[in-house]
């Protein structure tokens, strides 16, 4: 049984290299109070990806959007919102050469007749990623500044994995508004 | 266990860490109860190996499309369908360079570190794409299935197409939230 644990973890190696991380800005001197409607900008798309670069994933996202400031108590209007937000997704394919090393499994206890194995260590072995960025920025119409600007860069295995993904990156990205001053 | 343990190294040792994935998207606000014919348009083949882009693959899948969504109880109708069928396939091919980066054949990826290389394929990676989109004015697209196929084998690549598009096609009518 340690045996098919090791050789599993030796497979599913290249799903540890798939990863996200995210930041968030706003504007401390904006009073994000005040804020009670928003309006949704079309989403730009330059990853050239037909998973991602299509109006069903764009409708996904909006969806998203709508419903995470929902939750926060804004509301979508057509005319004259206090927020517009813009999203955009970005990125590009990337490979690197990934080596994994041997591992040792200890044979069994004494007497139950289970030889200890080595699996031999590989590659270099070629590991594809595709990595895409999501920015969420949001734009007081008063001031026609930004006040909040969210963005996640997320690398996965494939890209119907990623547009999967980024979707959730989006609501985790709104759940960090609004911004609570320390 | 230790031939199986060397197996298993031989075979991480020389094969890309891709796996085929797809993935079904449609629009939540349109009502495919409604959707009775469709009709299936040309399709589009970008490769750089024939294997892919004879007219032969592009019938093969217009068959197995047509009879995934016969199946499905839709009707093909040549005029005034509900939907039409749009299909594409695309590969580029991969060569793995000395330090196992895989380089794309001809135009190049832009990695971390090195550059594109030139050379025989070691593998390639394919993208079946499938719209399904009504027939309204505009036109819209309505769903969308893409299938990514990863093969050291374009022969086998190209035998896989057909269960690729059962297997997208499967998901149709979508149900429930997406």
């Amino acid at each position: 049984m340690p045996a098919v644990a090791a050789l599993f973890l030796v497979i599913a190696a290249p799903v540890l290299f798939a990863s996200d991380e995210s930041t968030v800005n706003f504007d401390a001197t904006f009073d994000f109070s005040t804020v009670a409607t928003f309006a949704i900008r079309p989403t730009s798309i330059t990853l050239d990806k037909p998973e991602i670069n299509n109006r069903l994933f764009e409708q996904q996202v909006h969806d998203v959007l709508v419903r995470a400031l929902s939750s926060k108590h804004l509301k979508e209007v057509v005319d004259s919102p206090d927020l517009l937000v813009r999203v955009s997704v970005t990125g590009q394919d990337y490979s690197f050469a990934e080596r994994r090393p041997g591992t040792r499994i200890p044979p069994g206890p004494r007497g139950s007749g289970a030889r200890g194995v080595v699996i031999p260590g590989a590659g270099p072995v070629p590991v594809m990623l595709t990595g895409g960025t999501m920015t969420i920025e949001m734009i007081a119409v008063r001031t026609g500044g930004v006040v909040w600007r969210g963005s996640v860069r997320n690398e996965e295995e494939t890209a119907p994995r990623l547009a999967r993904e980024l979707p959730k990156n989006a609501s985790a990205l709104l759940s960090k508004y609004p911004p609570r001053r320390d | 266990m230790r031939y199986l343990a060397s197996l298993v190294a031989l075979v991480l040792a020389v094969a890309p860490a891709v796996a085929d994935d797809s993935i079904v998207q449609f629009d939540a606000r349109f009502d495919f109860a409604k959707v009775r014919t469709f009709a299936i348009r040309d399709g589009r083949l970008r490769s750089a190996r024939e294997e892919l882009t004879n007219a032969l693959v592009a019938q093969n899948l217009k068959e197995a499309i047509r009879a995934q969504l016969v199946a499905r109880g839709l009707k093909e109708s040549a005029a005034g369908a509900d939907l039409f069928v749009d299909f594409s396939v695309t590969s580029d091919d991969y060569s793995i360079g000395s330090g196992g980066r895989a380089n794309r054949i001809g135009t190049g990826v832009r990695g971390r570190r090195g550059t594109a290389g030139d050379g025989p394929p070691d593998f390639s990676i394919a993208a079946l794409v499938i719209d399904l989109v009504a027939s309204q004015q505009p036109e819209l697209l309505v769903w969308r299935g893409v299938y990514r196929d990863t093969e050291r084998n374009i022969s086998k690549m190209v035998q896989k197409l057909p269960d690729d598009t059962r297997k997208l096609i499967s998901d149709y009518p979508p149900k429930g939230e997406r």
